[in-house]
């Protein structure tokens, strides 16, 4: 009986290990280099697909495979399929190193789009600039994630600039004088925090206190707002994503009963907010890197917003929007270069005047020598009935 | 001193109070689950946590697929989680403290059964995707029965099956991993079936709830007893309405409890069990049974608790709600005296009252408080507040 | 140290037997050492496998410090996600303290690293580190265990997952010790600070890095196999079955426990430390009760007490729960399911086989056959009438 247990026990570690190995040997069978011999091109997209920030994940997902699926209709890039895959981070920072190491050490990816959060950014770059693929991220705003990363490129603003544009709004726009933020103890929430608060002490608006929470573990949180409500704020800036801040608008207005204007950074902006909140998130601003339906969209816009919602029933958000642009960008970048890893690079790394840049969805994208895109603006929603609605006065900068 | 200034102002501050009694209450609700079942076979059941997130999500589906009004939802959930909790008992820990081997071969096969389905219906990729429904299903099963087979087979070899349990400590350590392996596939399920995503009761549904009672306008305070007429508005609330009504849901569901236990013929039998279970036995008390029925009641509590808190929250329903309140809650049971029913609400009021005004204090940390309160009654005086000191047995 | 490993993988039978069972018993060994030579971590599968390897040996030896306090003492441990997650905090500050012309200095977030001198620069440095990781979770889990030393069963393990989420608050909010959300980066493209050993960086798909984990494993199994059999695990063996009959033979209880903690904080602390290589990042965030509850799910399928259950219990599960999170021929299996899976496994076991797969050797000599009798005799619920006691 102990020999039978002993042979099976070696037997599973021997099926193991010889699986590994074999997995191991099977996939050395792939090129290298990015060039595939199947013919096809393969990006990699990786974001919360599930978990708190699953809503963000699924309006990537439809943005990537609404492109695909139109340049596949066209016939591909050069006679070649793409094929995206999806990859999840969960919205964490390990699961974003893990999913490094898949997608880097797969050579049959030639680009990654992600990621979203900007903490898995910062994490996953490492691994990127080891393996040496282009990690373009269409959501990630910390100032950190292109620092020093010759290898990660992105097409939206960043957070120095978010804060700075919404501390202006909330003085010049909205009138306010004291705020009290609530902010995501990460990357994002954290430096968004900051520059908000840099902007705001140096153009007089008085910032009452900076509250920390962490995201998905603080769940009650009326003890966060009781403790400013007596400090006569005239409004609450939230610098982290669409839960904390519907859980936040929800105390304040329910619970509470403050009459205060709410303010919300970009991580706010997703449907999830409306649906979890409900009528308390009447009114809320948030700010966001490109607006539907402001009266003056590009044609490219108009046709973007059809073409979505005719294939997935419901309206895009401005993450799908940003996604479609940076697959398109990468694809246009395949077009010219082919699926070469350090040619890629170098596409991307050559855009950096107007002329050069991609004109999208979400307007011109091109880059600065770090890899960070200061080509768009930042635009203000506001909830109105429900639905996210460009707010009326925008800053005029 | 900055955290006397904010303690200081806390205690001065009526909200404070308010919420360590909301949260008390809620606590205590979960708590009395812990310990009745504690009292009666041993058992820390890691997996009543998991029975308040399923209480929750019930609630939530009732609410949004049969547009019930939420006190029908809550009825429900009481029901649907009292028949879990019964489940359960039933699944897990009954099998391990006597052996059927029909039922269990049931059981085993419902349970590996329906992880293999959800498993195999939840799966994506690009093959996964292309999938019909039916082929998931029939996929699945098949793959299960297939596995199941081997298993049993190879165990049936092995001489494994029906291996005697002397130790009646490693029986109690089997039932608490049980506990833990019970509450991991609750997890996963809510997690396949309902994805992480956070949920929140509609506001349509929760409006009597968010309604104010007490609140101070310009003209003083205002007391408004009527929770469907038209909001106040420019009104700061002091009390609202979800608050009264946690208090009297656990001070009602506590008076119930009180006279199930201390006046009727199954709270006698439940006491006689929490005593002694072989003189039970040859009483003729069914001790299966009666386990059963507190698993029900525990769990039935847990379900309010669950939809309590997450309307006080303002939302926060996903998968793994469960846990924090969970033991939190057990900490509280501890506290008050494990075992004791009285003890269960007294520490769940004491821990809701610790966590609001620690909270005050140091936001981040008021978890913190409450289980540091746990540790140091358990180093100091591990039976509790209404607890008796017990003989060691060997 | 070869008659350890050579009981572990019963060469005796080796010896013994053919040429069949000898390839058996063989083979794994043979795998484990050529592993980095077989698998091609430069292919997607390739680093996948090494991902899995190396999450693997860690947890082994998290397992094995894990099976001190669970297996050989009996009592039931919640918290040893403290010793992890304190145990690569440690290793990770280590790494990032640089000296400036202030002095040494803890910079707050790898991006913005001071140019200065690092602490453990040096040559062998990480392996300093290590060892000074697993002495420091060593005597935490020494002060730990001391308040607790006369708590039964079910009340030490609530202390333990109480003292477990008051350490995963402390970590997860000072975000100057531990990065918070964000955790900590060991590899930045400006800053590399992932640890050198022998002049090969230590990155997941380093083979040293490998090497490094398997010798880590083989003297932690040394290290169990001769406690197992020295006295003091003789001790620990008399503590689990009954502590009062121990204390009425002159065994030092509290002494053995506190060794015991002591030894299970140490193995916690250098698993710790491995982890937060093995993973390139410390996210504190992950590391929460839930962790160490997988950890104890390995034991007690394995078998606890048992050094060959403890092995096979652990590669089973987090093998199979990182092959459940890849794909297998385009399908993929919700990743989350794996949590069903290791429930179900822990149910079941719980059913049929309470000792674990592989079962620990029972303490003290075989019963003769009155004692037999007795024991037999002793184990009826009801108190039969007429017998002789």
């Amino acid at each position: 009986m102990k020999r039978l247990i002993s042979i099976l026990s070696c037997a599973i570690i021997v099926f193991a290990l010889a699986f590994t190995v074999a997995c191991g040997k099977t996939g050395g069978d792939t090129g290298s280099g990015g060039d595939d011999a199947a013919g096809e091109v393969k990006f990699a997209v990786c974001g919360p697909m599930t978990g708190s920030g699953a809503a963000f994940g699924e309006m990537i997902k439809m943005g990537a495979r609404l492109k695909a699926d139109e340049i596949n209709a066209a016939g591909g890039i050069g006679g070649r399929k793409v094929v995206l895959s999806i990859e999840d981070d969960k919205g964490a920072p390990s699961e974003a190193a893990s999913v490094a190491r898949k997608v880097a050490a797969d050579q049959s990816v030639c680009l990654v789009i992600g990621h979203f959060n900007s903490a898995c950014s910062n994490t996953a770059k490492s691994e990127y600039n080891r393996k040496g693929v282009i990690q373009f991220s269409p959501g990630s705003t910390n100032v950190s994630v292109c620092a020093g990363s010759p290898w990660t490129f992105r097409n939206l603003y960043r957070d120095d600039y978010q804060g700075t544009f919404l501390a202006e709004y909330a003085q010049s726009v909205l009138g306010l004088q004291k705020v009290a933020i609530f902010y995501d103890d990460d990357d994002y929430g954290k430096g968004l925090m900051q520059s908000f608060k840099k902007r705001a002490e140096e153009i007089g608006l008085s910032i009452v206190e900076s509250v920390a929470y962490m995201r998905e573990r603080t769940q009650d949180f009326k003890p966060l707002v009781s403790r400013v409500k007596d400090a006569g704020i005239d409004g609450i800036f939230v610098s982290g994503l669409h839960n904390e801040a519907a859980l936040i608008a929800k105390t304040t207005v329910t619970d509470l009963g403050l009459k205060v204007a709410l303010l919300g950074g970009d991580g706010v902006m997703s449907p999830e907010l409306i649906k979890l909140a409900g009528p308390a998130a009447e009114g809320m601003y948030v700010s966001t890197p490109f607006l539907f339906n402001t009266g003056n969209d590009s044609e490219a816009a108009k046709m973007f917003l059809e073409k979505f919602e005719k294939k997935y029933e419901t309206a895009p958000d401005t993450w799908a929007a940003l996604t479609y642009d940076a697959v398109g960008m990468a694809l246009a970048a395949v077009g010219e270069v082919g699926t070469d890893r350090k040619k890629l690079k170098a596409w991307f790394a050559g855009c950096t005047t107007a002329d050069k840049g991609y004109q999208g969805v979400t307007g011109n994208t091109y880059f600065d020598s770090e890899g960070d895109c200061y080509s768009k603006g930042a635009h203000v929603a506001i909830v109105k009935n429900g639905v996210f609605v460009p707010a009326p006065k925008q800053l005029q900068k | 001193m900055e955290w006397l200034t904010s303690l200081g102002n806390a205690v001065q501050n009526p909200a404070t109070y308010i919420d360590a009694m909301t949260l008390g209450s809620i606590y205590a609700l979960i708590a009395v689950g812990y310990t009745m079942v504690y009292g009666i076979i041993k058992l820390i059941n890691f997996a009543h946590g998991e029975i308040i997130m399923l209480g929750t999500y019930i609630g939530l589906l009732a609410v949004n697929t049969l547009n019930v009004p939420i006190v029908l939802a809550i009825l429900i959930a009481m029901l649907a989680c009292a028949a879990i909790g019964a489940i359960l008992d039933w699944n897990a820990y009954l099998p391990l403290r006597r052996s059927l081997p029909k039922a269990e071969m049931l059981s085993i096969i419902g349970l590996v059964g329906g992880a293999g389905l959800l498993i195999a219906y939840f799966t994506t990729g690009e093959a996964g995707d292309n999938m019909a429904t039916a082929h998931r299903i029939v996929f699945g099963f098949l793959a299960v029965v297939l596995l199941l087979l081997l298993v049993s087979t190879l165990a049936d070899l092995l001489g494994w099956f029906g291996s005697p349990r002397n130790n009646v400590k490693s029986d109690r350590l089997a039932a608490l991993i049980t506990a833990i392996g019970m509450s991991l596939c609750l997890q996963t399920m809510a997690h396949l079936l309902w994805s992480a995503k956070y949920e929140s009761f509609p506001t349509s549904a929760t409006k009597i709830f968010d309604s104010k009672l007490i609140a101070q306008t310009t003209e003083g305070l205002v007391f408004r007893w009527n929770p469907f007429g038209p909001p106040l508005v420019d009104a700061v609330p002091i009390l609202l309405w979800k608050e009264l009504v946690t208090w009297v849901a656990m001070l009602v569901l506590m008076f119930v409890l009180l006279v199930i236990v201390q006046r009727t013929k199954i709270g006698k039998a439940m006491r006689a069990c929490a005593l002694d279970q072989q003189t039970a036995w040859l009483m003729g008390i069914n001790v299966n049974h009666v386990i059963a029925f507190t698993f029900m009641i525990g769990s039935a509590m847990a379900a309010v608790a669950g939809i309590l808190y997450s309307v006080k929250v303002g939302g926060n329903i996903y998968p793994r709600m469960g846990y924090y309140p969970g033991v939190i809650a057990f900490a509280a049971a501890v506290l008050g005296g494990i075992g004791n029913i009285k003890g269960a609400v007294l520490g769940g009021l004491i821990i809701g009252f610790t966590e609001a005004f620690g909270g005050a204090v140091a936001q981040q940390y008021d978890k913190a408080f409450a289980f540091g309160l746990m540790v140091i009654f358990i180093l100091f005086r591990p039976w509790g507040i209404l607890g008796q000191k017990e003989a060691k047995r060997a | 140290m070869l008659r350890a490993l050579a009981v572990v993988l019963e060469v005796r039978w080796w010896t013994q037997g053919g040429w069949c069972k000898r390839l058996v018993h063989l083979l794994p060994l043979v795998l484990v050492l050529a592993a980095p030579l077989l698998i091609e971590p430069e292919t997607s599968l390739g680093s996948v496998a090494m991902d899995i390897l190396l999450k693997v040996g860690v947890f082994v030896i998290l397992a094995l410090g894990l099976n001190v306090v669970v297996g050989y003492l009996g009592l039931l441990e919640l918290g040893y996600v403290t010793f992890m997650a304190t145990g690569a905090l440690t290793a990770t500050l280590g790494m990032m303290t640089v000296k400036t012309e202030a002095g040494w200095v803890l910079p707050a977030h790898t991006d913005y690293l001071p140019q200065g001198e690092f602490m453990f620069d040096f040559p062998g440095g990480y392996l300093v580190l290590i060892l000074i990781a697993g002495l420091f979770c060593g005597i935490l889990g020494v002060l730990r265990g001391i308040p607790t030393l006369r708590l039964t069963g079910d009340y030490y393990a609530i202390v333990t997952l109480g003292l477990a989420e008051i350490f995963y608050l402390i970590y997860r909010n000072e975000a100057w010790l531990s990065g918070g959300s964000n955790g900590l980066r060991l590899s930045h493209p400006a800053n590399d600070l992932t640890p050198k050993l022998f002049g090969e960086t230590l990155y997941y798909d380093n083979w040293m890095l490998y090497y490094l984990v398997v010798v880590v494993i083989f003297l932690t199994i040394f290290v169990m196999f001769r406690l197992q059999q020295s006295r003091i695990g003789r001790a620990w063996a008399a503590i689990r079955i009954d502590e009062t009959a121990a204390r009425a033979c002159g065994i030092n209880v509290a002494w053995s426990k506190t060794v015991g903690f002591g030894i299970s904080g140490f193995f916690g602390g250098v698993g710790g430390a491995l982890l937060c290589v093995t993973s390139s990042t410390l996210s504190v965030n992950e590391l929460d009760v839930w962790q160490s509850i997988i950890v104890l799910c390995a034991v007690v399928l394995g078998g606890m007490g048992s050094i060959r259950g403890v092995l096979l219990g652990t590669v089973i599960l987090i093998s199979v729960g990182e092959f459940l999170r890849q794909d297998i021929g385009g399908v993929r299996v919700p990743p989350e399911a794996r949590y069903l899976v290791y429930g179900l496994l822990l149910l079941l076991l719980m059913r049929f086989r309470p000792q674990g797969l592989i079962p620990r050797a029972p303490a003290g000599h075989p019963p003769s056959a009155e004692e037999e009798e007795e024991m037999r005799r002793r184990q009826t619920p009801l108190y039969v009438l007429g017998e002789k006691p």
